[in-house]
């Protein structure tokens, strides 16, 4: 009796006197706070989905370290975010909450959202003059809007021994390419053709089925026109069908990777930095196959990936900080420190002349870079609704590839669905 | 009956071990009367609950509609309250792919709780009554309830894998299928794909509660409708089934509402494909707001699923009295 | 005996995806994609993916912060519902149609209409990546559930033990404190155990109100992977099955409650 009546009162107790302690600690338990300049000087938050992605954080943490070094009287707080939905998200609510951070950096995708909604700074006047066409991507409406941080030719990758042990050679025409990757595939084992993903709403469906398209000299729209039934589009879109007919069904970007590091595919598409990732990640009996060429296409498809913007809501001295922070990082000493660090060129067009010489892919991934034509949208029309057309073409992508409908219908479809939601 | 004595501490009154007296036998006290004080503390002992819940919840609410009555496409909190206007309700009752959406909410709900409760429901009427290993099975079906929405997203993401999960792994070496299926990636498959994570957390959900309602019905009705000549289906119809029902009817519709909301299982799996087939309303909320920057739509999206789900209860509420 | 071998169908069927999570936690990364069936762990079995989970990721702070929501939103939610739930019990009134009303609301909202609307609120109060802003929003969800299983509850004790202590000018607190609350073991136990289970599952508003990565909770972690630039499923699981454990022990603990408090009349004399 006794015992029951004082265990309860005592639980009561504890769980009230928990309740407050726990409070307590967690009023001090904060992670990094806004970036509100204090009194001493400005604070520049910058969350950094590169922050803890080898090659890229070395750079950016010298970079860093080089910048308030420079101006002493600001503080750069990079936070390690996560190139994500979530991230994506998390922007979004900030800018609508007024609240962005002083730094953005954004995949292109993503970046045509707050292009769209008119959250950026023009800072047209950051960007040096030399920079390659690839740059344009970044604007909006006559402004420069972003910087471009990552930018490449697509390169194809492959399995060296995997060839040779089917026994056929580097692809240089399309039709190679499918032929290869057919000789490559062997399911009962485990080993793929092309490893191309197919796992729906998946990022790099956009990348690897331009490949395909723009390769062949199509494009998913013409300006603000929609010009998917053109005779490239089709043309590209069948040897896109065939070469995924040799992949595993269902794969997404990330086990795509780990396929082709593992030795399991002879062949997959990504930018030129990808080298330097396998060359971290790929196990010691498998790296040495591993190897770039050009696309094996008429033309060389490319994008600009990541880019770095400054919110319109900035002013006074963070806004100079910011502005300060961007010069600095495409000034060529820096973009020079970037090339060597990923592997790739920079997007300045002058980064790699020192590197050429140490390494052996670099001349390559150089005049990939040169002649790569984007694979994203111009037209304002349509960059305003990228993620909308995005979906429907993956959608597209989706059902060619199981089979359930014929690539002319479903071009045909999209054509019309595209042209009418544009008309509108 | 006696209260038991509950002196275990110092200073504690002595209680008199007495039948309830009647109310007037109640001491007045000098200040407020004990019925005031009694009011007040009730109403006390209420507050924190209504301050902490009304504010987070009405706040969101009353943004969203002002959000879903604001012009513009890119309406934020800064322009939020510049004008009215209803063309995002209009343009939300009256595109195609709203009502295509609530279709497949429907289906997911649906086919989500349907299955659930029944589990539940056999799973309740088993731990009834004791055998050997009850305690344990109790606990282990409880399991699927304790993990994390998103670790469970994982895990079914990981066994439905088109090339290397192990369902498609066991269908082929049992010789069911002969072709891996991509569960998440066709069209055809991933709503049913989506449906078995969720109805595997939520069985346990309906057990628990059918499970102590079924043991609040008293043995002697069971007894009787033995005596009478019942078989087992006839106990349940007559015995069994009224005596759950109300709880029944309370888990279905918060198990219901639950699902209908349900985003965090549906996007990391499927994020809506392939092809929107997995497009529920809470899904298409998420996109508008997010994927295509349109806050206005999307607010009025979240408002008009609120009252289809409002409708919902009261129609369940409806039915539950008429019984 | 169709009882046991039913349950047993039932027990297999519950468990195997966490047998799953387990067998996948221990395999080899180099066996992950490969187009064996291996049901069952083999000698190749190996700590791998907790290794290489717990060297390369935050994961223990992750866990920690988990630990911390979860404890605060517990203790937070139990004695806010203790009082709603007593005084709806024993005080009804217009008080019982608004907590029903939050209840429905609660269950009703989009999760993606609250993010922009929280994110403002705890913008304003400073507490954007603190944890002490989740505990209030988890605390605010999950009161109306708990309000309502610990009304039932108290309904369930009998009047008759406050009239004896009324008789004898006993206020209403004190009631609360010496009578009540000591014979509310099973509901308490149920409602800490639903809060709980809440609070440490919950992903959508730590993904609105913590971005920095060292104020992350564990679903906040588990789902990171699933994005990563490279899927290690068996870390994957490895962390999976780590963020099981506390919940399984919690359960160990308060099961017996969760069934019996549902049921009214816990009073026993």
């Amino acid at each position: 009796m006794i015992t029951r009546s004082t265990r309860g009162r005592r639980a009561a107790v504890i769980g009230v006197s928990l309740g407050v302690l726990t409070t307590a600690l967690l009023s001090g338990c904060s992670g990094a706070g806004n970036g509100s300049g204090g009194a001493d000087g400005v604070v520049l938050e910058f969350p950094n989905f590169q922050a803890s992605e080898a090659p890229f954080s070395t750079w950016w943490e010298e970079f860093v370290a080089a910048f308030e070094e420079k101006y002493p009287d600001v503080t750069v707080d990079m936070t390690d975010s996560q190139n994500s939905d979530r991230y994506q998200e998390t922007l979004l609510t900030r800018f609508a909450a007024g609240d962005p951070p002083e730094i953005v950096q954004q995949t292109t995708t993503n970046f045509f959202q707050l292009a769209g909604a008119d959250y950026l700074a023009d800072v047209g006047d950051l960007v040096p003059s030399s920079w390659g066409p690839l740059q344009d991507t970044y604007e909006w409406n006559g402004e420069t809007v972003g910087v471009m941080t990552l930018a490449s030719g697509l390169v194809l990758y492959y399995n060296e021994k995997l060839l040779q042990d089917a026994g056929v050679d580097v692809p240089t025409t399309p039709e190679e390419l499918v032929k290869a990757a057919e000789a490559v595939y062997d399911p009962a084992n485990g080993i793929y053709g092309f490893a191309g993903v197919s796992a729906p709403q998946d990022p790099k469906l956009y990348n690897e089925s331009a490949m395909f398209v723009v390769g062949s000299g199509g494009e998913w729209f013409d300006g603000d026109t929609p010009d998917f039934t053109s005779p490239e589009v089709i043309k590209g879109l069948g040897y896109y069908k065939q070469a995924l007919a040799t992949a595993p069904p269902g794969l997404q970007f990330t086990q795509r990777n780990e396929l082709f590091q593992s030795g399991k595919a002879g062949f997959m598409v990504e930018n030129a930095n990808f080298l330097g990732a396998i060359q971290q990640q790929a196990p010691a009996d498998v790296k040495p196959f591993l190897k770039p060429a050009a696309v094996p296409f008429p033309n060389e498809p490319g994008l600009a990936s990541v880019e770095l913007s400054i919110p319109k809501s900035l002013d006074g001295p963070t806004l100079e900080a910011a502005r300060n922070f961007v010069a600095l990082a495409v000034s060529p000493e820096w973009q020079k420190r970037y090339a060597e660090v990923i592997g790739a060129p920079a997007p300045d067009p002058d980064s790699t002349a020192d590197l050429i010489a140490q390494n052996p892919y670099m001349e390559l991934f150089v005049q990939l870079q040169d002649e790569a034509v984007s694979i994203l949208p111009t037209g304002p029309e349509v960059r305003k609704d990228f993620p909308i057309y995005r979906k429907e073409i993956f959608d597209s992508l989706v059902s060619i590839t199981s089979g359930a409908v014929s690539i002319e219908d479903a071009m045909k479809q999209l054509q019309s669905s595209t042209e009418s939601q544009l008309g509108s | 009956m006696t209260t038991t004595s509950t002196t275990g501490s110092a200073g504690a009154r002595e209680f008199l071990p007495a039948p309830a007296g009647p109310p007037s036998a109640r001491r007045r006290s000098p200040r407020l009367s004990l019925g005031r004080r009694r009011t007040i503390f009730g109403y006390a002992l209420l507050t924190p609950a209504i301050l902490f819940v009304g504010v987070l919840i009405a706040y969101p609410l009353i943004l969203s509609v002002q959000l879903s009555i604001t012009p513009g496409r890119f309406a934020s909190l800064n322009s939020a309250g510049e004008g009215i206007t209803f063309d995002h309700y209009l343009t939300v009752l009256t595109s195609p792919e709203t009502w295509a959406s609530l279709l497949r909410t429907g289906v997911y709900v649906v086919g989500t709780v349907v299955p659930a409760f029944a589990v539940g429901l056999a799973i309740a009427l088993l731990l009834r009554e004791a055998f050997p290993g009850r305690r344990w099975l109790r606990t282990m079906i409880l399991l699927p309830w304790a993990v994390p929405g998103v670790a469970a997203s994982a895990v079914f993401l990981w066994m439905f894998d088109a090339s290397f999960g192990v369902v498609n792994k066991l269908l082929m070496h049992l010789g069911l299928i002969s072709q891996p299926i991509a569960w998440y990636a066709d069209p055809h498959t991933a709503m049913f794909a989506v449906i078995v994570p969720t109805a595997w957390k939520l069985f346990p959900f309906f057990a628990m509660i059918l499970l102590a309602a079924l043991q609040t019905i008293p043995g002697d009705l069971y007894e009787a409708a033995r005596v009478d000549g019942a078989g087992r289906f006839q106990q349940f119809v007559h015995v069994t089934w009224p005596g759950v029902r109300g709880a029944a009817y309370i888990a279905l519709v918060i198990a219901s509402l639950g699902v209908y909301r349900e985003f965090d299982f549906i996007f990391p799996l499927t994020r809506g494909g392939p092809n929107d087939s997995t497009t529920t309303l809470a899904i298409g909320i998420y996109q508008e707001s997010f994927q295509y920057s349109n806050m206005g739509f999307a607010a009025a999206l979240g408002i008009v699923s609120i009252v289809i789900a409002a409708v919902f209860v009261l129609l369940v509420g409806r039915e539950r009295r008429k019984g | 005996m169709l009882r046991v071998a039913v349950s047993l169908v039932i027990a297999v069927v519950a468990i195997f995806p966490i047998y799953w999570m387990l067998v996948t936690a221990i395999r080899p990364s180099s066996q992950l994609l490969s187009p064996d069936l291996n049901l069952f762990p083999d000698s190749s079995a190996t700590l791998e993916g907790f290794i290489g989970l717990f060297t390369q990721n935050p994961a223990l702070t992750w866990l920690a912060n988990s630990a911390l929501i979860t404890l605060g939103s517990t203790a937070l939610s139990t004695v806010i519902s203790v009082f709603a739930g007593y005084s709806l019990s024993r005080f009804g009134g217009r008080g019982q149609q608004v907590m029903g009303l939050t209840l429905l609301m609660s269950r009703m909202l989009p999760g993606s209409l609250l993010v922009i609307p929280l994110y403002v609120v705890f913008l304003n109060l400073g507490l954007v990546n603190n944890l002490l802003a989740l505990v209030i929003i988890n605390t605010a969800f999950i009161v109306p559930f708990t309000t309502w299983m610990l009304k039932a509850f108290f309904d369930g004790i009998p009047r008759e033990i406050e009239e004896a202590a009324f008789v004898d000018g006993a206020g209403p607190f004190r009631t609360l404190w010496t009578i009540i609350l000591p014979l509310s073991g099973p509901g308490i136990a149920a409602a800490v155990t639903y809060a709980a289970v809440l609070a440490w599952a919950d992903f959508l508003f730590a993904r609105t109100l913590l971005t920095n990565q060292s104020v992350w909770p564990v679903t906040q972690g588990i789902a990171s992977f699933m994005g990563d630039y490279r899927t290690a499923w068996n870390e994957i699981m490895a962390l999976g099955l780590v963020s099981i454990i506390p919940m399984l022990l919690l359960f160990l603990v308060t099961e017996r409650f969760l069934v019996s408090s549902l049921t009214a009349g816990a009073v026993k004399g």
